[in-house]
């Protein structure tokens, strides 16, 4: 007997989702701004994965799952950015939504902060750098790296080492010949290049073992760069400053949770 | 004193991008709302603008053609590359859009979900044909080069809607020279095209190919050279699977660049297409690309389109490829 399954996607419910469409995300999105960024654009988003996806053997998958199966097939580059997107935006909005508590009641003791473990690895990851120093590298590096649209992640790889990383248009953390860093309609630099070949010879030589490519990095802070996001509140060549915003006002009990903690011993 | 121009140039909407008939206050009829008008065009360039003058100080005295050619193969000089062709690229694409008789986007009910799943429409008449307007020229050099007009209408706009960041879609007039021949006939000044294309580029990329072809074989140059230098100083190098590997890249990335017909290859951009967000959204919603591009067709004025059409080819034969 065959069980048939059939995915259709839809915008996952978020918490408090009322108060979002009449408040928008205090100190970051207007109520129309939140309508634009999630309500409209997640719709669009999985309606389209939906329709690419229909009738194949990934329509019944999670849109992570699809973008991991797709991610290392040009000829689903369709499919991918849209699954990509999908998950990046819902990631987005996890870490800025308001917590519980800080909707409730308006008092300050609700407000979340980055957990001391988040801290500690913050400066062994950066030189001992502090978080308000990482923050300004994020927008600097967003406002540098990203000309058109992207996401902003802070990721923390398979050593436990955190770093920044930029993506252009679609990208994602999960899979880095599929970060996509680097704008390739600009020049680039010979390390870029070399950055580039590197990671071709590594993915002909896994092919070639019949193996995959490894990598395991987890993002932990995501900031959607897209017009979509920060066009409606802020205008054009303002995105420095909602890039700011959102770092001033992040959900910590979302951020903090996902950092790695070796619970186990 | 120069400096003090530069930046006076700085605040306001610099004329050297104005185009005539956008004001800033008043909307692009059928198009572009006044708040609509005001992100896609006048916050833009002066944003650009302003980013361009920060990151050289030639902005003021040189065309933003040969800022791009110039500064195109270096990567430290990127950003000026980027803004000065994000400039050039928004310009040249509303440079025709000239609005067109539509009710005003402010006005009609925002696209939903449902826009996704419209059947296009079959039967429908082309509006806004170039015939229609008197330019023949451009019409019939439209149709050789696309089958027809419903065709290259298609092609166009669909090929705007593939592209899922930021970017602009062309009409271009392809220009090929042979190596071989001495260009003596071309002397006169005439430019020649043989076919016409549509091209998508993406963010900040630029349809003028000739600056920065070759860019990528010469990175591979490099990168072998300092891999050899890093093997000779370990004291193991293996020459002869270096060169085999070299060569076969070298000749990747020499086919792709040259083609196999030896020819060198240039293209003229007649018309772009702006595919940002940040030109729809504003007016159209999340769900309205596609009637965007739609009243982008009506709006184009293709007066401007033929103006920029050169000559074509007298001999037509083995020029297919």
């Amino acid at each position: 007997m065959f069980v048939i399954k059939r995915g259709i996607h839809t915008v996952p419910r978020l918490p408090n989702t009322k108060a979002l469409l009449q408040k928008g995300v205090p100190k970051v999105l207007s109520s129309s701004g939140f309508k634009v960024a999630w309500t409209d654009y997640q719709q669009y988003l999985c309606d389209k994965l939906t329709l690419a996806t229909a009738g194949q053997s990934l329509e019944s998958y999670h849109p992570f799952h699809i973008l991991l199966k797709t991610a290392g097939n040009p000829l689903q580059s369709n499919i991918f950015n849209l699954a990509s997107s999908v998950h990046n935006n819902h990631l987005f909005m996890e870490n800025i939504l308001p917590s519980i508590t800080e909707s409730d009641s308006d008092s300050p003791i609700g407000k979340t902060e980055p957990s001391r473990l988040f801290l500690s690895r913050i400066q062994d990851s950066f030189n001992g750098s502090d978080w308000d120093v990482v923050k300004e590298e994020m927008i600097h590096r967003s406002e540098n790296e990203v000309l058109g649209q992207g996401w902003l992640f802070l990721v923390e790889n398979s050593e436990k080492k955190l770093f920044i990383l930029t993506c252009q248009n679609n990208g994602t953390p999960y899979y880095f010949p599929r970060n996509q860093t680097f704008d390739l309609n600009s020049a680039i630099s010979i390390d870029e290049f070399g950055t580039l070949k590197q990671m071709k010879e590594m993915i002909e030589n896994s092919t070639k073992l019949n193996g995959k490519v490894q990598d395991w990095t987890m993002p932990l802070i995501c900031v959607n760069l897209w017009d979509h996001a920060y066009l409606h509140d802020y205008g054009v060549g303002n995105r420095s400053e909602y890039v700011k915003n959102v770092l001033d006002n992040l959900n910590w009990s979302v951020v903090n949770n996902r950092l790695f903690s070796d619970m186990s011993k | 004193m120069l400096r003090f121009a530069g930046g006076r140039t700085m605040r306001r909407y610099s004329t050297r991008h104005a185009l005539e008939h956008l004001k800033e206050g008043a909307p692009l009829k059928g198009l572009f709302s006044v708040d609509g008008l005001q992100k896609v065009w006048f916050d833009r360039v002066k944003h650009l603008d302003m980013k361009l003058n920060n990151s050289t100080d030639e902005a003021q005295q040189k065309p933003l053609e040969s800022l791009i050619q110039e500064n195109s193969k270096s990567a430290s000089k990127k950003h000026i590359v980027n803004y000065a062709s994000s400039l050039y690229n928004l310009r040249f694409s509303m440079s025709s859009l000239q609005g067109c008789a539509r009710p005003p986007p402010e006005e009609c009910p925002r696209m939903g979900p449902e826009a996704l799943l419209q059947t296009p429409d079959f039967n429908r008449a082309i509006s806004n044909e170039p015939l229609t307007t008197g330019n023949e020229r451009l019409q019939e050099a439209l149709v050789s080069s696309f089958g027809s007009l419903m065709e290259f209408r298609a092609l166009l706009l669909n090929s705007n809607l593939a592209i899922s960041g930021e970017g602009f879609t062309w009409l271009v007039a392809r220009r090929q020279l042979d190596k071989r021949t001495n260009h003596n006939d071309m002397s006169n000044g005439d430019i020649e095209y043989d076919k016409l294309f549509i091209l998508n580029t993406y963010n900040a990329g630029t349809p003028f190919n000739v600056s920065t072809s070759g860019i990528m074989n010469e990175l591979n140059n490099q990168y072998t050279n300092l891999e050899k230098h890093r093997a000779k100083e370990e004291g193991k190098l293996n020459d002869a699977e270096a060169a085999s590997k070299h060569a076969k890249t070298k000749f990747i990335y020499e086919t792709q660049q040259k083609g196999f017909s030896g020819k060198e290859v240039s293209y003229i951009p007649l018309l772009a297409i702006d595919a940002s967000p940040k030109a729809w959204l504003p007016d159209y919603g999340v769900f309205g690309k596609r009637e965007y591009l739609e009243r982008v067709w009506d709006s184009l004025e293709w007066r401007i389109v033929e103006s920029r059409l050169p000559q074509r080819t007298k001999i037509q034969a083995f020029s297919t490829l």
